[in-house]
């Protein structure tokens, strides 16, 4: 059949290559179109548009539109990132405050302003109200959910994920082989081995993170073990007695730009029991940055990286010191 | 006399609903632009090219704005009515529809299903469960009535069924504690469960539109029924059950009514509290307690009271939406007071 | 408004609560009769109203003539009881309109409307009418409710106390009212408290103590010699067709 229209076109005297894209053109345009009709999240084009709404998609994105720059100049990647989330200029818990100010939307998690944005893709956190995805179909919107991470291995698939998502997988590939390598610089091997130090992540309010933290995940990948592993799931208040049995070589807190390693030191004091463990009175207190503790994106690897050689600065801590 | 003056609650009343619902559409996080939306509604006949601006008001306004009013006013009504109800059964000026523990059943339900993950597969299972929850939580109100009918008893059974009422809103109230300190031990889901516990507006659509009004309107319907008979219990049990009424069947009725009325409410936008204690009172003030136009004018200021503390709830504090919740006790609270506050005029007009 | 039949109690005990309130009372109240109910506190005259009006079942015994339906016999007998805890704001107008519930359902008609209004006036109440109940004095509210109750067509009216806080005037008007009712037809039974009073109204006694029926009749009848004293613990005398009490018995 193809062989007659092209026979037909050419007998009007039309050249051979454009008879043939003349009557395969149409049908390869209509299978694209049905496609996309189809197809309801099928995007013909890669995301120009994309809203982000939550602090860890505005990192992640960030971070594979930087990698997706060369050879082009890297702004009109990132302005592919028509909206952030408020988080994002905030320096307590952003790690992209610089970058963010380039990003000209914020996002408040009202639903008009996703139709004023103009998104073709939003990008939403998982325990988002129903009723905002119900609203995001019913004005036919892309969208991809988050999930909620709490390993490195979940935030490097998330990133892949991402990263195919908005059509950039070798950006994102990128992305997480630097992941990748800066932890393992992180966990040097041939150290002469010696016992995992133990760490203990405590909020100010006197709140630790048990398994299934990310600060678990940071404590694992700079090689030292977290001290509430067994005893606590998610973030849990302990009794002062439970407190003290845990007896941490290390204590950990999350710190701000604008607060010092004593304010922040000082600020544990309030809580009870904390006088009594054996790390706070030899001043064993590690302060690193919240946004890079809490961090679920690529900047994951500083808190690591920084655990790590805070922990190798320290003088070891033998058994007996750490009773 | 009262004829005349009953007309002009009900123009005022009428008036403001509806100048509260244009200002809603047109208000709010941003300002939507009359020729913008002139011009949108145009194009939407099918007439003319449009700009971007336009089109962009024009889906505000119909995707997002006008369902969002549309169930507040619903709302607003199907409480402020449960709450004339509920008054006038438990013969108490304090009660609430929140009494029987319909609502704190319906918002617990929903935080659970929420927390199961129910909801990210069909976001529709959020408002059934919240629907399911409620009604459940009647059920349990009804049968408490039906087994305390003893006359020997020396509580009444009205009062049996407020105390149990109590009594599950307390258990509830543990279970939310519990859902907080569950919180902490799974990141993520359970945490933001919680915000199932406070009742809201945001991004309601039409499916929201149809639960609330559906229920709205059967309960409006039953509701209008049962006020007749509630006017004669106001006068005591004893002098009611002379006067023919089926206390029993009043009370099972009754209940029903609000407990849909609650549902519906609860499964469209959570827990909004002081809708239904306090627009009653105000009705009352204004219209008299017979029961019948209790029932009518509560509806109208129940829908005002919400669309009204929506609108401030998105405006106050723009681009940032506050939870409905505080506005409708704020704006409630205030409007009794100045109500209270006006020299009494007696009963004579 | 003349009763087909009569209303009574036959053989009937009420126990409530564990305690006796009725036991083993008989009595019939016939159309156009005024019965005088009385006894001391506690002696059941509530109870014994309260169940010919339908609003508790008696343990034992049955009601006679009652009606086939509730609201059916709520249409041939009115109660009325001594106070009404009125919980919300109605106005008079509303309140006494509520008295034909049986007979509108809520529907009321101008014809309702008009029956209301003139039980009021029958009161000297029609210029309370826009009033708000909650506003009113006692006597007013009490003159109130004896429009309620009057404004039904029954057959029997049930009133208990029902001259509590009136002054004298009310109390006489009341007396009149009854007795032109009772002559068109209505049956009464009537419980006071004031003797001397229900002797104005009635020579027909029925006089109740500790849930029994311990006297029936015209007064002389009703407490016979003695009886007064056991009973109301008061020092009484009856000449020539009058009550006199001359103080409190001596125990």
């Amino acid at each position: 059949m193809l062989q007659k229209s092209q026979n037909k076109l050419r007998v009007q005297g039309l050249p051979q290559q454009l008879s043939m894209s003349a009557t395969v053109g149409p049908w390869l345009a209509g299978i694209l179109v049905f496609l996309a009709f189809f197809h309801g999240n099928f995007c013909l084009a890669k995301p120009q548009r994309i809203l982000s709404a939550t602090l860890a998609s505005d990192e992640m994105l960030t971070a594979i539109l930087a990698a997706s720059c060369e050879p082009r100049p890297c702004q009109s990647a990132l302005a592919r990132l028509v909206a952030v989330s408020r988080f994002a200029d905030d320096q307590r818990y952003s790690n992209i405050t610089a970058m963010a100010s380039g990003i000209k939307g914020r996002f408040h998690g009202d639903v008009e302003q996703v139709v004023r944005f103009k998104p073709d893709l939003v990008i939403l956190a998982s325990f988002s109200r129903p009723e905002i995805i119900s609203r995001l179909q019913s004005m036919q919107i892309a969208k991809f959910m988050m999930t909620d991470l709490v390993s490195i291995e979940a935030i490097e698939s998330t990133i892949k994920s991402l990263g195919e998502r908005i059509d950039e997988p070798e950006a994102a590939a990128k992305v997480v082989t630097e992941m990748k390598s800066s932890l393992a610089l992180a966990s040097e091997k041939g150290e002469k081995t010696r016992a995992q130090p133990s760490v203990l992540h405590i909020y100010d309010d006197g709140t630790i993170s048990g398994r299934n933290t990310l600060f678990d995940a940071i404590s694992t990948a700079a090689g030292a073990t977290n001290a509430a592993h067994d005893l606590v799931n998610g973030w849990q208040k302990l009794s002062v007695e439970a407190l003290l049995n845990l007896n941490p070589s290390f204590i950990v807190v999350g710190g701000t730009p604008n607060t010092s390693r004593d304010e922040e030191s000082a600020k544990l004091k309030a809580i009870p029991g904390i006088s009594k463990l054996a790390a706070w009175s030899a001043g064993r207190i590690i302060v690193i940055p919240d946004s890079e503790l809490a961090a679920v994106s690529p900047h994951i690897t500083k808190a690591v990286a920084k655990l790590k050689s805070a922990l190798k600065n320290e003088p070891p801590v033998t058994e007996a010191q750490a009773k | 006399m009262m004829p005349h003056r009953k007309q002009s609650v009900w123009i005022i009343s009428i008036v403001t609903l509806a100048v509260v619902v244009v200002a809603s559409l047109i208000f709010g996080g941003s300002v939507l632009n009359w020729d913008d939306l002139t011009l949108g509604f145009t194009n939407h006949l099918g007439g003319a090219a449009t700009t971007e601006s336009a089109s962009m008001a024009w889906t505000i306004l119909t995707e997002l704005r006008i369902p969002r009013a549309l169930t507040a006013a619903l709302v607003g009504s199907a409480l402020a009515v449960a709450g004339v109800l509920a008054q006038g059964l438990f013969r108490e000026n304090l009660a609430s529809p929140t009494v029987l523990g319909t609502e704190a059943g319906g918002s617990i339900a929903a935080a659970i299903a929420f927390m199961l993950g129910w909801a990210h597969e069909n976001p529709l299972l959020l408002p059934l469960a919240a629907f399911a929850g409620a009604i459940a939580t009647t059920l349990m109100a009804l049968g408490i009535a039906k087994r305390s009918q003893s006359q020997d008893s020396i509580t009444s059974s009205t009062t049996h069924i407020m105390l149990s009422g109590f009594a599950i809103n307390a258990l509830l109230g543990a279970g939310t504690s519990y859902l907080i300190t569950m919180t902490l031990e799974e990141p993520g889901r359970s945490g933001r469960a919680l915000s199932f516990l406070i009742g809201g507006l945001a991004a309601k659509g039409y499916e929201h539109v149809i639960i609330a009004g559906v229920t709205l309107s059967m309960g409006l319907i039953a509701g209008l029924k049962v006020a007749a008979a509630l006017d004669v219990l106001g006068l005591g049990e004893d002098t009611a059950q002379s006067l023919s009424i089926d206390l029993q069947r009043l009370r099972r009725h009754t209940i029903a009514v609000i407990g849909i009325l609650v549902a519906g409410a609860v499964a469209a936008a959570g827990a909004l509290p002081f809708v239904g204690l306090i627009v009653p009172h105000i009705a009352r003030r204004l219209i008299g307690a017979s029961h019948r136009g209790l029932v009518a004018l509560a509806a109208v200021q129940g829908a005002t009271l919400v669309v009204a503390a929506d609108l401030a709830a998105r405006w106050l504090r723009a681009p940032i939406e506050l939870p409905a919740s505080i506005l409708t006790s704020a704006l409630g609270a205030t409007f009794f007071l100045l109500l209270l506050a006006r020299p009494s005029k007696g009963g004579s007009e | 408004m003349s009763a087909n039949r009569s209303l009574g109690v036959k053989d009937v005990s009420c126990v409530i609560a564990n305690h006796r309130s009725l036991d083993q009372i008989s009595a019939m109240l016939d159309p156009g009769k005024i019965t005088a109910l009385i006894g001391p506190n506690g002696a059941g005259k509530s109870t014994l109203l309260k169940v010919l009006a339908g609003i508790i079942s008696p343990s034992t015994g049955e009601v006679v003539g009652r009606g086939t339906t509730a609201l059916e016999h709520s249409k041939i007998c009115t109660w009325l009881p001594p106070t009404t805890q009125v919980a919300f704001d109605y106005t008079v107008f509303e309140v006494v309109r509520m008295g034909l519930f049986p007979w509108h359902q809520g529907r009321p008609t101008r014809r309702h409307d008009e029956l209301t209004m003139a039980a009021l006036t029958g009161l000297c109440a029609h210029e309370l009418a826009s009033r708000s109940i909650m506003q009113l004095s006692s006597g007013e509210k009490q003159r109130v409710m004896l429009a309620r109750a009057l404004v039904a067509p029954s057959s029997y009216l049930l009133l208990d106390e029902p001259l509590t806080n009136l002054d004298l005037q009310t109390s006489y008007m009341m007396l009149e009212i009854l007795k032109a009712r009772a002559k068109s037809g209505t049956g009464i039974i009537i419980s006071l408290h004031d003797i001397a009073l229900a002797s104005e109204l009635t020579n027909d006694f029925v006089c109740l103590h500790q849930g029994r029926l311990v006297g029936h009749g015209n007064l002389h009848q009703a407490l016979s010699e003695g009886l007064a004293e056991r009973v109301f613990g008061v020092r009484a005398s009856h000449t020539s067709g009058r009550w006199f009490i001359s103080g409190v018995a001596a125990t």
